[in-house]
């Protein structure tokens, strides 16, 4: 498999504390690889150097060959990068359609074709994609709705709708179970393992080992800034550096992260 | 008609350009307290082609909109690096700039007003108004309406989606200001004399205060707000002193009620008989 995604040396200090410290990490295409590890690891760090939130102090993050370090945030969704955010932040009072159609902005043209009716133009055929996605998601039903009126585990899936309009090279996808149940989890989970089958690259920031057992084929662990362990996530469960990083010592047995 | 009811009318009809002046950089969430001073650049413009220049009514009021235009996108990019607070005070002091230059300006009349000749009756204002509301309404069914309210719920997100939001707040501000030009060349026409001190910032608070108050969601909402604050005072004009007292209780009892404004997409969508959820 060819390499789609690649980090080289990854650094980045806040005042004088060194929160990510030489991290360096390579997603093949279609391959979904996890970022796990305790809380102030570093996750959400990266992927903010990653969307260009932050600037890092040193190292390269390679996206099919080019260095989007220089390039300003707002264009990094044209080179492919997209993503879902946390704390789930879609427009409330615009309909399910509206808030996926956003995702597609960097194919909706210049200004003139932006100045038109979101049904005329090249909005038609966005339009039919995003119907066509919702579809298959599962969330036909929902399209007219409010996204404020939804229910939390309906618009984490919304979301990923919207990310998946820009036609992402990387989906960045920021725990992506926060906040939902066992069964809306469930749920989530096999939606993206359906956008993973047709052959979306993800990176995962997640907390839920089962989760990321189920979706991710490669895990790799951050902790105080530096990769500890990297493998399948079944091998990582078991890796006495990532119980010890969890959990302060080696308990016999693995319990859930 | 009676001459009462049309002097109303107008009235409406200029506010209602007002509003949509005010709601587009609303809708991206920047507040614009410059309104009246956009409105006097308008004007003021209008009047002068009009009068000094002979220039044909039609091409006057159009010259007078495109140069408060061309001062919202000069003035924009300046001051809309601002953000809340700081941006609505920065075009309180366009505002003031403005009043103030026109306030000195012998050429235009200074402090005693510069007279209209030309006159403009009801029924062209009301065309004008109608055309705003349709070109209002266009825009917001389009995409850069939907980056605006995008713009306005969560800035970094939608940059995040590709949208320039700098060039796209601009050219709500701009747009915006063109349309206050207009509906200044309009008053001007058709109360046949102007002055400085008709376009205070109160005027623009006004203007600003009717957009919230109808709802900055859905274009409908400009509509009502400034239909609010037109007619409200005049059907409580019986209550004599009292009027104005009733109108700030209403107000008041509005903003508690719908905090959104009297217009929301919900309420819209329930009225259409769509179900919001």
């Amino acid at each position: 498999m060819s390499e789609i995604f690649r980090i080289e040396g990854l650094r980045k200090s806040f005042g004088g504390l060194e929160v990510i410290r030489g991290v360096d990490l390579s997603v093949s295409t279609g391959q979904r690889l996890a970022l796990i590890g305790p809380n102030g690891a570093g996750k959400t760090t990266v992927f903010n150097l990653i969307n260009g939130y932050y600037r890092p102090d040193e190292g390269r993050i390679l996206l099919d060959g080019q260095d989007l370090v220089p390039m300003a945030p707002r264009l990094r969704i044209r080179h492919g990068l997209a993503r879902s955010f946390q704390n789930i932040r879609l427009i409330p009072h615009l309909t399910v359609e509206e808030n996926v159609l956003l995702g597609a902005h960097i194919h909706a043209g210049g200004a003139l074709m932006q100045a038109l009716p979101l049904f005329l133009g090249r909005g038609r055929a966005l339009r039919e994609q995003a119907r066509g996605l919702l579809d298959e998601a599962g969330l036909a039903a929902h399209r007219g709705a409010l996204a404020g009126s939804l229910a939390y585990g309906l618009r984490k899936r919304v979301e990923v709708v919207r990310a998946l309009m820009a036609r992402p090279r990387l989906l960045l996808l920021d725990e992506p179970c926060a906040g939902l149940n066992t069964q809306e989890r469930g749920v989530l989970l096999e939606e993206l393992q359906r956008i993973a089958a047709g052959g979306v690259t993800m990176l995962v920031v997640e907390h839920d080992m089962h989760f990321v057992g189920g979706l991710c084929d490669r895990a790799l662990v951050l902790n105080f800034g530096q990769k500890i362990a990297e493998g399948s996530p079944a091998e990582i469960a078991r890796d006495p550096a990532v119980i010890e990083a969890y959990l302060g010592h080696e308990p016999e047995r693995y319990a859930h992260a | 008609m009676s001459g009462y009811w049309a002097g109303i009318l107008v009235i409406l009809a200029i506010n209602v350009i007002a509003a949509y002046s005010a709601w587009l950089p609303l809708a991206a969430g920047q507040v614009n307290l410059g309104t009246a001073g956009f409105m006097a650049v308008g004007a003021y413009a209008g009047a002068v082609l009009s009068g000094d220049y002979a220039w044909p009514l039609p091409y006057a009021i159009a010259a007078g909109a495109a140069a408060s235009g061309a001062l919202a996108l000069l003035v924009g990019s300046a001051v809309l690096r601002a953000r809340g607070l700081y941006l609505a005070l920065a075009t309180l002091a366009v505002n003031e700039v403005v009043r103030g230059i026109l306030l000195n300006w012998d050429a235009v009349g200074g402090a005693s007003g510069y007279p209209v000749i030309a006159h403009l009756e009801l029924p062209p204002i009301a065309l004008a108004a109608l055309g705003v509301f349709l070109l209002a309404a266009w825009l917001g069914a389009s995409r850069f309406g939907m980056t605006l309210h995008a713009i306005e719920q969560d800035e970094t997100m939608t940059g995040l989606f590709g949208v320039h939001v700098p060039r796209t707040q601009l050219a709500a501000f701009a747009i915006g200001g063109a349309l206050a030009g207009l509906a200044g060349a309009l008053y001007a026409h058709h109360f046949s004399y102007i002055e400085a001190q008709y376009f205070t910032v109160l005027l623009s608070v006004t203007i600003v205060l009717s957009v919230v108050l109808g709802g900055v969601q859905t274009v409908w909402g400009p509509l009502v707000g400034a239909a609010f604050f037109t007619l409200l005072p005049e059907l409580f004009r019986g209550a004599s002193n009292w009027r104005y007292v009733l109108f700030a209780a209403a107000v008041i009892g509005i903003m508690a009620l719908r905090p959104q404004g009297i217009v929301t997409r919900a309420a819209l969508m329930r009225l259409t008989g769509r179900k919001p959820a």
